[in-house]
């Protein structure tokens, strides 16, 4: 029973840890690709003047 | 955007769905296997660990062709994204093999031709990820992971049929080769669609992940 309980511990927590890693990166990239959109905005502008 | 999101959250909603119905049916629903006792049902993992491992590198390699052919960076995504996961669920199933090795066999590994095949896999896993990792350009490494996810194809076929081919402890597909109770294989089928629509949900979001770094590639080049 403890080999049982052992591979479903493990699989539980590999899928889970990859599932919160992919989240947490994806928050990540976003809020960069938000930082980079404003800065490109903030060129354009200075460009223009 | 809303509707893609709505779709992701549908996909995790049925994944743990089906995840619930199939853990019931693994401790509570199906009965214990007479030679193996309870450490048998390992094999509701093993089993749709090992069928996502292989699916996950045929995905690697039609995606790698593509690529080739192509040379849009959506197959790109999609290869290294099928890789990535395919090496995780390629890990999961040699682990929980192992783990069902012990007491069934009395050893923590073997080498069968299916088991040698299926480590064999496992290393070329890593060695498309290191390629494109450690490639001086990003391109570059896309196009080696691509000759890589090609080749390493070849090892594919060979596990799927290394019981047929050749006799070892490792038993074969007793799904196709009967002797499963009707309670065991719907057991199994429902473990196999928990890990697939786990699968395909993990496969939307290293994809988008993947989307979102190229986009940011192409920001950074407009910013210079």
């Amino acid at each position: 029973m403890g080999y049982l309980f052992a591979v479903t511990g493990i699989v539980w927590a590999v899928v889970f840890g990859y599932v919160l890693f992919i989240m947490g990166r994806q928050r990540k990239l976003q809020q960069e690709i938000q930082t980079l959109k404003q800065l490109i905005d903030e060129k354009n502008k200075a460009g223009r003047k | 955007m809303k509707g893609k999101e709505t779709l992701k959250t549908v996909g995790l909603f049925a994944a743990l769905a089906l995840f619930v119905a199939a853990l019931y049916m693994v401790f509570i629903y199906v009965p214990t296997e007479a030679q193996m006792g309870v450490v048998q049902r390992i094999f509701y993992f093993h089993v749709p660990l090992a069928w996502l491992g292989l699916l996950s590198y045929t995905l690697v390699f039609i995606s790698s062709i593509m690529f080739l052919w192509k040379r849009n960076a959506s197959w790109d995504n999609l290869a290294s994204s099928a890789a990535e996961i395919g090496f995780i669920f390629t890990t999961l199933f040699l682990i929980s093999g192992s783990l069902w090795a012990k007491p069934a066999w009395g050893v923590w590994w073997t080498w069968t031709p299916r088991l040698t095949t299926a480590l064999i896999l496992w290393f070329i896993y890593i060695a498309y990820l290191t390629v494109r990792f450690y490639a001086p350009e990003k391109q570059q490494g896309a196009r080696f992971g691509a000759v890589v996810g090609i080749v390493g194809f070849v090892d594919v076929p060979i596990i799927a049929l290394a019981t047929t081919i050749w006799q070892s402890e490792h038993p074969g597909a007793l799904i196709f080769e009967g002797g499963l109770a009707p309670e065991m294989k719907l057991t199994l089928m429902t473990s196999i669609a928990a890990f697939t629509v786990l699968y395909i949900f993990l496969l939307t979001l290293s994809t988008g992940l993947k989307k979102r770094e190229n986009e940011i590639e192409e920001l950074r080049e407009k910013l210079e």
